[in-house]
């Protein structure tokens, strides 16, 4: 279902960037120099629900659905991103596509039913080894996977109304993006079993190299048209779309807030 | 003022909610059976937990009594199952002759060991809703599949005997099948007695 809809996304965005390219609409007065072309930077968060993935490792670990137990463990997705773009607005000031380059740092966390660690009894066992006749578990307090990525978004804008100073918008976005970098941290109920923590980490899924993002928004740009002009908007819904390992948790869905500043050229 | 009222009572209900929930290694984690949802599935973890088919009914831990007991006495070994059957409280006692360990460490013996009942001279004890029944072994066996010692962050802490059983028996005179026994249990100084 995933994968149509993200099929769905990026044709739309297509077509209407086909639409930009041909746009002949109502012409600003010529008083005013119309700026085709904006160069910005903006940066943002997205907060996701996840869930936590089938680890046969972990005690007790199993969904409401299969049993009685309450499984104290708890998860959560989180990404910080910032970034260069280009966007180019049709001559009637009301379609925007833009694409541009995007640094993300995407983590996901685990932990013992809140995401504090003051309470001493917020601990989750994990098996570490088993052989023959001796298991050994952990009492783990959380883990956090942090990964870095590079990565390419494609947006389009629908700007309402008339231009105005405040003018709201609608945006439909997607990206793509590569990892650079990963790590992991495991906090351990016992300090003294830090020596663990890489061995912990390993038994945990990687996030796969490539992710892609969807997301839909809503906003308000402020500035006069063909000035330089601030926009912020807010990411809701976003999906992550891609990879059956997506890393320590399964982000789910998610929203956010996106803040950036464009400058015409 | 209602408002906060409303506010505060939402606050405690979260609070205590969060504080109800403990990770302790003694808590009964019941993973139904895909095939017997009556049944609390086969596992290896020290989930606290078994089951069995008293002919029909379900005879399963609960979270209210200790699941299972050790006592070692006289030359033997007892392994209380406590639960219910249908709402009722039952206990079943099996009685192992010529096993007498003195910790609960020296359980690991009993790893990957099968009994006959009949033939190793095991006895069961039977008491359903505080009434003793009458029960004679006609067949049957209890297996030992794994039983293993534990260690947490590197301290050892208690032994996990997980296994299954089915038998034959006579209740009070009347032949009864106990079947698809399985049993998970954290054995420690909780629940090891050396009497």
């Amino acid at each position: 279902m995933k994968d149509k809809l993200f099929g769905v996304i990026v044709m739309l965005i297509a077509v209407s960037f086909t639409a930009v390219a041909q746009d002949t609409g109502t012409q600003v007065p010529t008083e005013v120099k119309m700026r085709k072309w904006f160069v910005g930077t903006g940066t943002g968060f997205t907060m996701y629900g996840a869930s936590t993935p089938d680890y046969k490792f972990i005690r007790g670990n199993v969904s409401w659905h299969d049993h009685v137990y309450n499984s104290d463990i708890a998860s959560f997705a989180f990404s910080w991103h910032a970034g260069l773009g280009v966007e180019l607005q049709s001559a009637n000031t009301r379609f925007g596509y833009s694409i541009g380059v995007r640094y993300t740092i995407y983590m996901g966390f685990l932990g013992a039913t809140t995401y504090d660690n003051d309470d001493d009894d917020d601990f989750f066992y994990v098996r570490l080894e088993e052989n023959g006749t001796q298991t050994d578990y952990l009492r783990v307090k959380s883990i956090n996977q942090i990964n870095s990525y590079v990565g390419i978004p494609l947006e389009f804008r629908y700007l309402l109304f008339k231009p105005m100073l405040f003018r709201p918008y609608m945006k439909l976005g997607a990206d793509f993006n590569f990892k650079i970098n990963d790590s992991s941290n495991v906090k351990f109920k016992d300090d003294v079993m830090d020596k663990y923590e890489e061995d912990v980490a390993k038994l945990f899924d990687e996030a796969e190299d490539f992710y892609s993002t969807m997301y839909f928004g809503i906003g308000v740009k402020v500035g006069r048209v063909g000035k330089i002009n601030f926009n912020i908007d807010a990411r809701i819904p976003a999906f992550v779309l891609t990879g059956k390992k997506a890393g320590l948790v399964q982000p789910i869905a998610g929203g956010g807030v996106n803040i950036s500043v464009q400058v015409p050229l | 003022m209602k408002r906060l009222a409303i506010v505060s009572v939402i606050l405690s209900v979260l609070i205590f909610i969060s504080c109800e929930k403990s990770n302790d290694l003694n808590d009964s984690v019941f993973i139904r059976d895909n095939d017997n949802p009556e049944l609390p599935e086969y596992s290896e973890w020290g989930y606290n937990t078994f089951g069995a088919f008293y002919d029909r009914e379900a005879f399963v831990s609960n979270s209210e009594v200790i699941p299972l007991k050790v006592i070692t006495e006289g030359g033997n070994t007892s392994f209380i199952f406590q639960g219910e059957l249908s709402n009722d409280r039952m206990l079943m006692e099996f009685i192992m002759p010529g096993f007498s360990p003195t910790s609960y460490t020296d359980m690991l013996a009993l790893n990957n060991n099968t009994y006959d009942l009949k033939t190793a001279g095991w006895s069961i004890k039977m008491v359903i809703d505080s009434d003793i029944k009458t029960v004679e072994i006609l067949e049957g066996n209890f297996q030992f599949r794994r039983v293993q010692k534990l260690n947490v962050d590197e301290k050892q802490v208690q032994c996990i005997v997980s296994g299954i059983f089915n038998f034959m028996i006579k209740v009070d005179g009347i032949p009864v099948r106990v079947t698809d026994g399985r049993f998970d249990a954290g054995v420690g100084k909780g629940n090891f007695y050396l009497l």
